[in-house]
């Protein structure tokens, strides 16, 4: 038997890539090569870890995860909220200054390139609808109702998973770290029932085949080896996290304190038909996993989480924000070997027994 | 508050009014959800119901139906698919469609057609497709299929299946039928045709053919007039098509006769034939068929004959001609015979009453008399077997008592009796019967056996007179027996037939031509009875027997008395008490008789005036209707001038004059055509002068 296993995205960038970027600016024609370069290179390196799926390791999203569809758009103005780190450090969302909110770039156009040099299937991170949700100010924009905004922010979304799933993304992922921020922000759970009520409402404009290509991952978002959330508890985001009628889950676990814990929480909560990729490698911790950790940890997942329902994944992207060097790149392909290796010799354990 | 705090407000703020509008739009979305999932209930309702009338109309028909995927696998199928092609209920719920079509094949004929047209179908996907399954048990079945799409895009087929067994072998036998129909058609001695319901040919026999002249293969799909082209024999005009008629009326029709067909080589040939319509189970017409025959050899015959008749018609024109001619001799006849016979027999009865006439001289008149009588007697006898032998003895039949015909055939013979010293025995069975006869030809008949008992007893002998009544047998029989000569048995049959007395040695000894009694005979036959002779042989007597129908008939409505007998002589008597002289006008060109009678009527008592043509008849009547009147004419019917007939009429329409006609024309058309002129009554010469003053005084009487 087999367990399916999965990235999560983002790989950092060659350093010379960083550098152009931060000289000249993502938009400058003369990258181009080095964009390319950087792709190509990626995707070689992750299809010699053996992993079954992989993906461009985001190479081409600027800034972020979070803000590479809007990046450079008129109407979007710098002094967006301030997202802080455990760290200390805080990373600044843009602010929506007019209507009609539309995005700059779908990610469907990284597969155009991606696929020119993948043997393996690919897979494609999106931004959830509620984390770009806050873009819009307090303030409201005069003529341009919240509304609208939010009318206008879920047909974006739609089109962006509909475009990536007709290009042959292998799956589509919608990543949702803000799910505990949410409920730092608002532990009444309020805020997170908004969030996932508005990525319902997304999910909804799909087919449940279609579901079955769409992914949700969480995680207390990792940027230059901190988090933002990694203090909220998972017991408070979880039960409501398995309302979303994705048809899977990418959960980080591997760098939580207490997994046996958050184990018993998913399999209280987690419904039939849903996949849950747990994390086994921490990209914010340098260490590199051997495989039979990442074995081990499988074996216990396995404990709570249904075989059948059970897929492995790394607990965040190795470099949401495209600037991070916190971790090499031979130290995300490392991890990601660990990952693949583990979680086969998990599935021959348990195939086996 | 330092900024951080701020920030963290500012973000719960934009993040809660976020959720508001997220709340706002979950509602809305809930909202359509709910509506769309209404939509969709009651579209399924709607569905469900549509699936249960289609359910149900899969079940209802009588068809199989099947329903595949695009991959030939069974998502439907109806009761009667399963029991048509026997499929195993759980192969059918697995739909394994390989599994089907392995049954199918274990059932057909040619499986590898099947097979292959299967696949044909699938690979080819055409719209539609049909054709016939035969199946090794014998069974037909008919296939359709028709392709399914949803949205331009092809989602699977229906199979249809019709048992056709029953269907296709009807059409065989059908198809047998015809062919036998064909043959026996074309095997039949008649001409036979058949069209369609628009005239034309659809089929012609052998002998159709050879009739036309129009080969099958010409005549096929021609219009029925050119095949058949029909001409009226007599009128030569064409004649109507008794198949458009059947056709057209539904009924069976036949040409009129004489028709005659023109072939196709111009010649012509009578022929005979009818024509019916052709009508399928439904009753409707079809088409029509028409059989016909050659009438040639029958049609010359008829011609033949057709001839034949109009030369037998000229044959008997010709003869009925020479019969009236020879009526008209034989009445003429008699009448000159009978006109010479009055005088002598008037002089004869008035010379009877004269005393001083010497007893010698008496016995010789009385030879006279008897002879004149004989000879008058064989007139009437002539006349009447041309009567017999042609039909027209005519009966005036009424009510009349039987004693009383024997008693005037008996009355006119005492003389006779006398003159041979004959003793009659009256033997008459009590009481008195009537029955229903013409009382002058019963007693005549009776006179007849009289007489020849008469003539046949030597002096001395006894003539006994018989009547019995057979009431049970609903018969009376009268007998007239004597003890004369006898008869031998050799000639007991033959004495009925004309001319005939026994042998020649009796005519010889007895004169007479032997008529009275095939006439008697004839006159007994034609009142529904017999007459039969029996004698014990020659010197035994013999016996005469008639017998009559006894019709009930009641003693009140018995007969009062017959209104003409046989005529006989007698003297002329003196006008008696209650009898008064009338003035007379006689008209007859006979002097002798005029003369004679004209005395004899005068002894009695009455004028006379006389004249001897219808001239001076009517100049006669014109003075004395002007001066003392006439009260009755005698007048005789042949006149030089012109007809009795003609006279009575004048002065009948002039003066209202009555008459009694004296002919010798006794034939009952001289009676009738007397009566149409206007006389009350016709009296047949030789004149009895006895009758001729009863007749007056009757007249008289009556008026």
């Amino acid at each position: 038997m087999t367990i399916p296993t999965e990235p999560i995205g983002s790989i950092p960038r060659p350093l010379r890539l960083i550098e152009a970027v931060a000289n000249g600016g993502p938009e400058d024609p003369k990258l181009a090569p080095l964009f390319e370069e950087a792709i190509r290179d990626t995707i070689q390196r992750f299809e010699e870890t053996g992993s079954p799926v992989i993906t461009d390791g985001e190479q081409r999203k600027y800034h972020n995860f979070l803000t590479y569809c809007v990046h450079g758009l008129p109407n979007m103005a710098p002094d967006g909220f301030k997202i802080p780190f455990a760290a200390g450090h805080t990373r600044r969302m843009p602010r929506l200054t007019a209507g009609p909110f539309r995005y700059k770039v779908y990610a469907d156009s990284y597969l155009d390139i991606a696929m020119r040099y993948a043997h393996r299937p690919l897979k494609q991170a999106v931004i959830s609808p509620s984390a770009l949700s806050l873009l819009y100010p307090a303030e409201g924009i005069p003529g341009y109702s919240r509304d609208e905004f939010i009318s206008d922010l879920l047909n974006e979304h739609e089109t962006e998973v509909r475009r990536c799933l007709a290009k042959g993304a292998h799956k589509v992922q919608i990543d949702f770290t803000e799910g505990r921020l949410a409920i730092k922000i608002d532990p009444s759970g309020g805020l997170l029932n908004s969030f996932i009520d508005l990525n319902n409402l997304a999910l909804a404009r799909f087919s449940a085949e279609e579901r079955q290509r769409i992914g949700v991952h969480t995680c207390p978002g990792g940027d230059l080896d901190s988090t933002h959330s990694a203090d909220v508890d998972y017991a408070e985001l979880l039960p409501s996290l398995f309302e979303l009628r994705a048809g899977n889950f990418y959960i980080a676990l591997a760098g939580e304190k207490d997994r046996v814990r958050v184990q018993k929480i998913i399999r209280d909560y987690m419904k039939p038909g849903q996949r849950i990729f747990i994390g086994v490698v921490t990209p914010i911790d340098p260490r590199i996993e051997t495989p039979e950790e990442v074995r081990d940890a499988i074996l216990e997942a396995a404990r709570f989480i249904p075989i059948e329902q059970l897929g492995t994944t790394d607990d965040c992207g190795f470099s949401p924000f495209s600037d991070d060097t916190s971790t090499s790149r031979d130290t995300a392909f490392a991890k990601i070997r660990a990952r693949v290796l583990g979680t086969a010799l998990a599935a021959e354990m348990i195939g086996g027994g | 508050m330092d900024s951080r705090e701020d920030e963290d407000q500012l973000l719960r703020s934009v993040a809660l009014q976020n959720a508001n509008s997220i709340l706002l739009l979950r509602q809305r979305a809930e909202e359509q959800i709910f509506q769309a999932k209404e939509e969709l209930e009651r579209k399924t309702q709607e569905l469900a119901h549509s699936l249960s009338m289609m359910r149900a109309t899969l079940e209802s028909t009588t068809d199989g139906i099947l329903v595949v995927d695009d991959r030939g696998k069974a998502t439907g199928f109806n009761q009667k698919f399963v029991e048509m092609w026997r499929m195993p209920r759980e192969i059918m719920e697995s739909g394994e469609d390989q599994k089907m079509l392995e049954v199918a094949c274990a059932q057909l004929q040619d499986p590898s057609q099947f097979l292959a047209r299967v696949r044909e179908i699938y690979a080819s996907s055409p719209a539609e497709s049909h054709d016939l399954l035969e199946f090794a048990d014998g069974r037909v079945f008919e296939r359709f299929s028709k392709i399914q799409c949803i949205n331009e895009r092809n989602v699977g087929r229906v199979w249809s299946f019709r048992d056709i067994t029953e269907r296709k072998r009807a059409e065989q036998e059908l198809r047998e039928q015809s062919e036998r129909f064909r043959v026996t058609l074309g095997s039949i001695g008649d001409a036979v045709i058949t069209v369609d319901t628009h005239c034309r040919v659809t089929f012609i026999n052998a002998n159709a053919e050879a009739l036309t002249g129009w080969s099958s293969a010409e005549a096929v799909g021609q219009p029925v007039g050119e095949v058949l082209r029909l001409v009226s024999e007599r009128t030569r005009e064409p004649a109507a098509n008794p198949i458009e008629r059947a056709l057209a009326e539904g009924i069976v029709a036949g040409l009129s006769h004489y028709t005659n067909l023109i072939r196709r080589d111009g010649s012509e040939i009578p022929i005979e034939d009818s024509a019916a319509p052709i009508k399928n189970p439904g009753d409707e017409i079809i088409g029509a068929v028409m059989v016909f025959h050659d009438v040639s050899e029958r049609r010359q015959k008829e011609l033949a004959l057709e001839r034949s008749y109009e030369a037998e018609q000229q044959a008997r024109g010709a003869a009925e001609q020479a019969n009236q001619a020879k009526d008209l001799f034989l009445a003429a006849l008699s009448h000159e015979l009978r006109t010479p016979l009055t005088p002598v027999l008037a002089i004869l009865s008035s010379l009877r009453q004269d005393a001083a006439i010497p007893a010698v001289l008496a016995e010789d008149l009385e030879t006279v008399r008897r002879n004149v009588e004989l000879e008058a007697r064989l007139i009437d006898d002539l006349l009447d077997l041309t009567r017999i032998t042609r039909g027209k003895l005519a009966l005036h039949c009424e009510r009349v008592p039987l004693r009383r015909m024997i008693e005037d055939a008996i009355n006119t013979c005492p003389i006779d009796l006398a003159a041979k010293r004959l003793t009659l025995v009256r033997d008459f069975e009590q009481p008195e019967r009537t029955i229903l006869a013409d009382s002058a030809r019963i007693t005549q008949i009776i006179w007849n056996l009289l007489k020849n008992s008469i003539k046949f007893t030597p002096a001395g002998g006894t003539i006994t007179v018989r009547s019995r009544v057979f009431p049970a047998e609903s018969r009376v029989t009268i007998e007239v027996q004597d003890t004369g000569i006898g008869i031998d048995a050799d000639h007991l049959d033959r004495v009925f037939d004309a001319f005939e007395q026994g042998d020649r040695k009796i005519t010889r000894q007895f004169g007479g031509l032997g008529l009275g009694l095939a006439i008697s005979k004839a006159i007994a036959e034609s009142h529904q009875g017999t007459l039969t002779a029996a004698s014990a042989g020659h010197g035994c007597g013999s016996l005469f027997r008639l017998t009559l129908p006894l019709t009930a008939v009641p003693e009140s409505e018995a007969f009062a008395g017959s209104k003409k007998g046989p005529s006989t002589p007698s003297a002329p008597v003196a006008l008696s008490m209650g009898q008064r002289p009338i003035r007379i006008l006689l008209v007859e060109d006979h002097a002798d008789t005029a003369a004679i009678l004209a005395r004899l009527l005068r002894s009695i008592g009455h004028y006379v005036l006389r004249a001897d043509t219808v001239t001076a008849a009517l100049q006669v009547a014109e003075k004395e209707m002007g001066a003392t009147g006439i009260d009755l004419v005698i007048s005789d019917l042949g006149l030089p001038d012109g007809s009795g007939l003609d006279l009575m009429r004048e002065l009948s329409t002039r003066y209202g004059l009555r008459g009694i006609a004296l002919s010798g024309y006794g034939m009952d058309s001289d009676l009738e055509q007397s009566t149409a002129a206007g006389f009350s009554h016709h009296l047949v010469k030789p004149i009895d002068i006895a009758l001729v003053r009863s007749t007056i005084q009757e007249m008289i009487l009556s008026s």
